[in-house]
């Protein structure tokens, strides 16, 4: 990398940890449950604009099989199926 | 109902079946590290058997348990996805394995007061944070690891993680990391 970049990098990287330490460990859980149903709504909002008549119970169905395909690729051969 | 408050339920239910529990994942990444977005919370359980209903039935009809359980080689955990369709939450329910840094992980949980959940919660400790995403090595367990070490800086038990880390063979990727991170985030 550019030296110039990296310190460009280190930069903006510090100013993001210097936030994060002025936070409390409080503050910093709700931000995290604020991003997942931020990330959430936006997934299920995606799903409707592609399938605006869904009815509820297919949106759930339709969001819940992109989510188990997001899983499979998060998992990366770490996780197998396993017999019940 | 939104994500803390399904997450809230889940921990009620797990000391109603007299349960112990601690949250992992990005949640507990997030809050020693810098929070950053999910798409689901990672909660392990300490309990006998392969029976994840010893905690659901205190749940409601909002929870929807899937039946596939899934077996992580690494460490020998199983783990059931449990849903709750109206929010598109998931949460992945973990049983304690035999592992011993997964067994020193849970034994050494904190306990805090979180006022998003309006209740105490255990979280494993920033340096078992770290050696857990080590081991997993994902990018973005990296990333995580790296957001940990940087913002707990000094404060860090680093022969703690070190002998952890030289155990499981990921010592060259601790360095790696921590070489990467501008000094003075480290030292100050």
């Amino acid at each position: 990398m550019n030296p110039d970049f990296k310190d460009l990098a280190d930069d903006i990287y510090r100013r993001r940890v210097l936030r994060a330490r002025r936070m409390s460990l409080g503050e910093k859980l709700a931000t995290s449950f604020e991003l997942l149903d931020e990330a959430n709504q936006t997934m299920r909002n995606q799903v409707l604009i592609q399938n605006p008549d869904l009815d509820a119970d297919l949106l759930d169905e339709q969001v819940a099989r992109l989510q188990t395909r997001y899983r499979a690729i998060s998992d990366r051969g770490i996780f197998k199926q396993a017999a019940a | 109902m939104n994500s803390a408050e399904a997450v809230c339920q889940v921990l009620d239910a797990a000391e109603k079946a007299g349960v112990p529990y601690m949250l992992t994942g990005s949640l507990a990444s997030g809050v020693w590290g810098i929070p950053r977005a999910s798409k689901d919370a990672d909660i392990v359980f300490e309990m006998a058997g392969l029976d994840p209903g010893k905690i659901t039935q205190h749940l409601g009809p909002a929870f929807l348990l899937e039946d596939q359980m899934s077996f992580e080689s690494i460490t020998g955990s199983y783990r059931w996805i449990l849903r709750v369709p109206e929010i598109s939450f998931v949460i992945e329910l973990f049983l304690l394995s035999g592992d011993d840094h997964h067994r020193a992980r849970f034994s050494r949980r904190v306990q805090q007061m979180h006022p998003t959940l309006m209740r105490p919660a255990f979280i494993p400790t920033a340096e078992d944070v770290i050696i857990q995403k080590i081991r997993w090595g994902r990018d973005k367990d990296k990333s995580d690891a790296m957001d940990v070490m940087s913002v707990q800086g000094p404060a860090l038990d680093w022969p703690y993680i070190e002998s952890w880390c030289d155990r499981h063979g990921t010592r060259v990727l601790l360095d790696q990391l921590r070489a990467s991170i501008p000094p003075d985030l480290l030292n100050s």
